[in-house]
């Protein structure tokens, strides 16, 4: 089973896409197995794309190759149109970055990489990092290697949005955050999203977080972007369907009743069947529940991380982390 | 320019740290003086020199710090993503922390240098600068820590960035090293040192160790940009870059250099620029040896020349000798190599009809005497007080045909005929006579066949000239101060005196037992003319000179003479000749042509003198004042100019 | 200022329909009264701690349905009074919103009887709050 996305959505995204990526393969040595594997997607502008995959899907070569960190072997990666392998250092200026590794040089503090950054980006708003840092409560003045992991994110992420980015990627911000620093990373971020309308690109393992952030949704597995979608669209059509079968001998055996549906994960239980449908639609629920032999039949919503478990096959990447 | 002034900056902000621990270094030799008495004699230099060896410590310890953490350190951390991420250009996050790394590398060790210097008189700071060579000096430590700093980073790239290239580095390195030093090898030993012979500049052997050095720094330091610029934050495509960057240009520079030598290898004998002095003309045939410097920077060169085609075969020797027919040709090559402990050389023959060089695998030791057979079949070898005879008829493989202990210190040597060897007395300083050992003073000769030697003449002690002996055996021909005698080949027996009141004189046999003198007489030039070993002499005036060189037959019964009003051989004296053609019938100077001397004058004092029969090739080659080699036609008096560069 | 206004991400209904539906039950049962100051999208994304983009639709559907009004430079408001709709459109919305409810039941496997009933406490319920409200 695999997602597939519609191409009027994809060829609409394209041209106001932020972030466009076109079969990009990355591999590392000769004859191994690609870390990436011809992935193709595109960020449509104003938009939160959540890429989510367990730890080594290739999360991270993917950022790298999108802010022309690392150059693929093959596709290409666009930000704003152009190709960022060979126009990176003109497109930082437009992007926010939180890595997953703080990789500020730990001997300066926040307050001294503010001033670097002013030198170098466009526009650059120092009082507003000072601001955001006393909101979150990290001191300005103490070098960054001395500062918490929690204290490190928001300190990158208060540089990341000083620069007034069209575009932010942040790669697993909150992972090893506690609750309080996460909350206020979240709280961060959706004003900037209010204020500005920022195109996000975001990698997690937090699928609760996602949630309520993301607009679209991809998940890598086996080096194959397996999910590209607009986030509504795909929990509108998965639905979880409980019923119990009476046609056959055995009431706990299915037959042909799921025909209509697709069935992503089929359980057999001691009351009836419980089975993850990925093309649900009210119509055909009714003729389904209205079959010979189904009985009591229900269909319930899946949050993000059960039809994460449902696709991707195995436990949630949060509880890998 | 921003973005790099502000990477600079910010390397700077973070190590600054190194500026007053500098300043602090700076200061020790203050307190040391204190304490020791700071107007006692010498304490300024103590200061100074002590202020000094702390700056070059510093500037060697930070080039090593800096130059390898800056940026490769940071790719193999993986905190260069941090530049990557900002709007900074590759040059810029280069440029920035190179310079940043010049900067922390001399400013704390100038810094060092300042409270000594501040607190020293001028003329200490002077005797101690000029101590240290500057401002050669200075620039020598400068280069020395620019290579600190490259190679630096280009250890730690490839050691710690962990990728599979560090093979190729590991065999590139060595393999260019090795193919460098050859090609040294080669240029030193085809371009130096004939050069150092002819006195003429092969100056780039300096340049080239400067252009050496600067292509090495250029060349790490487009490895570590390539790095910076197409490796970013991948480590492994890091390396590569580097490597493929470094080796490329290293690479391609080898090949130059291989390219060079091999030019400068391959000159051919149409390359010279002008022949050195002294031609050796072969007995028979249109070959000689010659060598000189050659023309458009390839240094200097010897070779044997065919002066009737264009066949030339270039050899590592100032001196070959020829088989009595002209066949053959044999010299020695010393062995040249950075690691040779003993002099010694190699062996080579030609087959002048194919103007192949063989090296035959006999060696000797750099001062031995080579001879070859009438038929060139046989070689003998004098060298260490020991003969030895081969058949090389297969010049390639010789086949030892006797070795012989013999006194060699003062004797010479030739073939008297296939098969037999006949050594003679040859001692050219006079003040040597003390030393010579009984034996020495023999002539003596070998049956090569039967190994058996007879001592068939002697000579006294106190009498012995220098002698050379004719080419065909019969005679030895002795000079001793302005004496000159003949004596018979085998047995040393005086035959004739042939001059005693000439100055310098030279002579030469001519065919049919006929012999020519010439010298100087007072201020004169005159040639003495023999009809047979007892002919009384004949003497032809050839007018005012200072100097002569006597020439041989051109034609039937005409012998060519140089005169020059100068004696020495500089530039004045080298354009000043005339040639005399002197007809000994008529007992006079028929012509007179500027400019020619004749090409082989320097053979009369070492090899057998050969015979030169009347218009042959060896005897009509000369050497005009432009110093190229000429063919005079003697019938039409024409030149033609065989070797040299026509200006 | 958000009260009552909560929205459950895992819930089968899109966030913004959630926001549109809890504002409509909110003044339908005057726990959110005319002319009563919303929170801004800002402060309602970040307290539910949601994407603006979806506060906004949420927002607009609303302003579209006449509920809400935006005053340019204060913020938005509840309208003053219900829109009122023409006699076509309004049975069309109270189709439409029936269908919804009957799917919802059917969904999750309520009888006709029980799905009816709910109705009729719901409408109690509210009737019951307004008056409350306006008392």
């Amino acid at each position: 089973m695999s997602a597939n996305p519609s191409p009027a959505k994809t060829a609409a995204g394209a041209s106001t896409a932020v972030v466009s990526v076109g079969s990009l393969v990355v591999r590392y040595g000769r004859d191994a197995k690609p870390t990436l594997e011809e992935i193709s997607f595109s960020v449509p502008k104003g938009s939160v794309y959540a890429l989510l995959g367990r730890n080594g899907a290739g999360k991270s070569s993917l950022v790298r190759c999108l802010l022309g960190q690392q150059k693929p072997t093959a596709g290409r990666c666009f930000l704003f149109g152009e190709d960022v392998w060979k126009r990176r250092a003109r497109l930082m200026a437009k992007v926010g970055v939180v890595p997953e590794d703080p990789d500020a040089p730990p001997s300066m503090t926040a307050r001294q990489l503010s001033a670097f950054c002013a030198r170098i980006y466009p526009t650059w708003d120092a009082p507003a990092v000072e601001a955001r840092l006393a909101r979150f409560g990290v001191p300005a003045g103490t070098p960054y290697g001395n500062l918490s992991k929690g204290q490190r994110a928001l300190v990158a992420l208060a540089l990341a949005l000083a620069s007034s980015p069209e575009l932010l990627v942040l790669d697993d911000p909150t992972l090893g955050l506690d609750v309080v620093a996460r909350r206020a990373f979240f709280e961060e971020l959706v004003g900037e999203l209010a204020d500005r309308g920022t195109t996000v690109l975001l990698t997690s393992h937090d699928l609760t977080g996602v949630e309520s952030m993301a607009t679209h949704v991809g998940m890598l597995k086996g080096g194959r972007l397996i999910l590209d979608e607009d986030l509504e669209a795909l929990k509108s059509r998965f639905r979880r369907l409980r019923y119990a079968n009476e046609a056959t001998e055995n009431p706990t055996r299915y037959g042909q009743e799921l025909s209509d549906f697709d069935a992503v994960k089929v359980k057999v239980r001691g009351w009836g069947v419980e089975a993850v449908v990925s093309n649900y639609g009210d119509e055909t629920f009714a003729k389904f529940a209205a079959l010979e032999g189904v009985v009591d039949a229900e269909a319930s919503a899946l949050s993000l991380e059960e039809i994460f478990v449902a696709i991707a096959g195995e436990a949630s990447p949060g509880r890998n982390a | 320019m921003r973005a790099l002034a502000a990477v600079f900056a910010r390397e700077i902000f973070a190590r600054r740290l190194v500026f007053p621990v500098a300043l602090a270094a700076g200061f020790m030799p203050i307190v040391v003086s204190l304490a020791n008495g700071w107007s006692k004699p010498g304490a300024a230099e103590f200061r100074v020199l002590a202020a000094l060896v702390a700056a070059a410590a510093f500037s060697f310890a930070f080039a090593l710090l800096f130059g390898g953490s800056v940026i490769a350190g940071e790719t193999s951390e993986k905190r260069i993503s941090f530049f990557f991420s900002r709007p900074l250009p590759a040059g810029a996050i280069w440029g920035g922390k190179l310079l940043a790394v010049l900067f922390l590398t001399f400013v704390p060790a100038a810094l060092a240098l300042v409270p000594a210097f501040a607190t020293s008189s001028t003329r200490a700071n002077q005797n101690v600068l000029q101590l240290g060579g500057a401002p050669w000096g200075v620039l020598g430590l400068f280069l020395v820590t620019l290579f600190l700093i490259l190679g630096a980073h280009a250890v730690v790239t490839i050691a710690r960035l962990r990728s599979p290239w560090v093979a190729l580095d590991l065999l590139l390195a060595p393999a260019l090293v090795l193919l460098s030093a050859a090609f040294l090898r080669s240029l030193v030993r085809d371009g130096l040192i004939p050069s150092l012979f002819f006195s003429t500049t092969f100056d780039l052997i300096p340049r080239l160790v400067g252009l050496a050095a600067f292509v090495l720094l250029a060349a790490l330091a487009a490895g570590s940009y390539a790095q910076v610029a197409a490796g970013r934050t991948d480590s492994r495509r890091a390396h590569g870059a580097f490597s493929v960057v470094l080796w490329g240009i290293l690479g391609t520079a080898t090949a130059a250099l291989g390219g060079y030598a091999s030019w400068v290898a391959s000159a051919q004998a149409t390359d010279l620029e002008t022949v050195g002095g002294g031609v050796m003309t072969a007995p028979r045939g249109p070959w000689v040896a010659l060598g000189g410097p050659l023309r458009a920077g390839r240094g200097a060169g010897f070779f044997l020349v065919d002066t009737t085609g264009n066949r030339s075969q270039r050899i590592r020797s100032g001196d070959a000798v020829f088989s009595a027919d002209g066949a053959r040709a044999a010299w020695t090559e010393e062995r040249f190599g950075f690691f040779e402990r003993e002099r010694k050389s190699d062996l080579f023959v030609a087959n002048l009809a194919s103007a192949k060089a063989v090296e035959t695998g006999l060696t000797c030791s750099v001062w031995c005497r080579v001879a070859l057979s009438p038929s060139g079949r046989e070689l003998a070898i004098l060298d260490d007080n020991s003969l030895a005879a081969y058949d090389i008829s297969d010049p390639s493989n010789p086949k030892q045909l006797a070795a012989i202990r013999v006194e060699s210190d003062s004797r010479s040597f030739a073939f008297v005929g296939e098969d037999r060897v006949r050594l003679f007395p040859h001692v050219f300083n006079s003040a040597n006579r003390k030393d010579i050992a009984a034996p020495g003073l023999e002539i003596e000769e070998f049956s090569l066949p039967s190994k058996k030697s007879s001592v068939s003449g002697r000579f006294e002690r106190e009498k012995l000239p220098y002698l050379r002996m004719s080419a065909d055996g019969r005679y030895l021909v002795g000079t001793l101060d302005i004496l000159l005698t003949l004596h018979d080949g085998r047995t040393g027996a005086l035959l004739a005196t042939l001059s005693k009141d000439l100055e310098a004189p030279k002579m030469r046999f001519l065919s049919g037992g006929r012999m020519v003198v010439a010298g100087i007489a007072g201020a004169s030039a005159r040639l003495l003319f023999f009809e047979g070993e007892k002919a009384p002499a004949r003497a032809i005036e050839l007018g005012p000179a200072a100097s002569v060189v006597l020439g041989g037959e051109i034609a039937p019964g005409r012998v060519a003479v140089a005169l020059n009003p100068f004696r020495g051989n500089d530039e004045r004296a080298r354009k000043a000749w005339k040639l005399a053609v002197v007809d000994m019938s008529a007992e006079m100077v028929i012509s007179s042509l500027e400019g020619l001397v004749p090409a082989d004058r320097f053979s009369w004092w070492s090899a057998p003198l050969p015979p030169a029969e009347a218009g042959s090739a060896a005897s009509t080659l000369f050497l005009d004042a432009n110093g190229r080699l000429v063919r005079l036609d003697p019938a039409t008096g024409a030149q033609t100019v065989l070797l040299g560069r026509s200006k | 200022m958000s009260r009552g206004l909560s929205v459950d991400p895992s819930d089968a209904v899109p966030l913004w329909k959630q926001i549109e539906e809890n504002v409509r039950r909110l003044v339908a049962s005057g726990a959110l009264k005319p002319a009563s100051v919303m929170p801004s999208v800002r402060d309602l994304a970040r307290d539910l701690s949601i994407n603006p983009a979806t506060v906004t639709k949420g927002y607009q559907r609303l302003v579209d349905a006449g509920i809400l009004v935006v005053r340019r430079g204060e913020g938005t408001f509840v309208a003053q009074k219900p829109p009122s709709l023409p006699r076509g459109e309004r049975e069309k919305e109270l189709e439409g919103g029936a269908m919804r409810y009957a799917s919802l039941a059917v969904t999750l496997g309520a009888a006709n009887e029980e799905a009816v009933e709910q109705v009729r406490g719901a409408l109690k319920d509210l009737g019951k709050k307004k008056k409350d409200e306006d008392s």
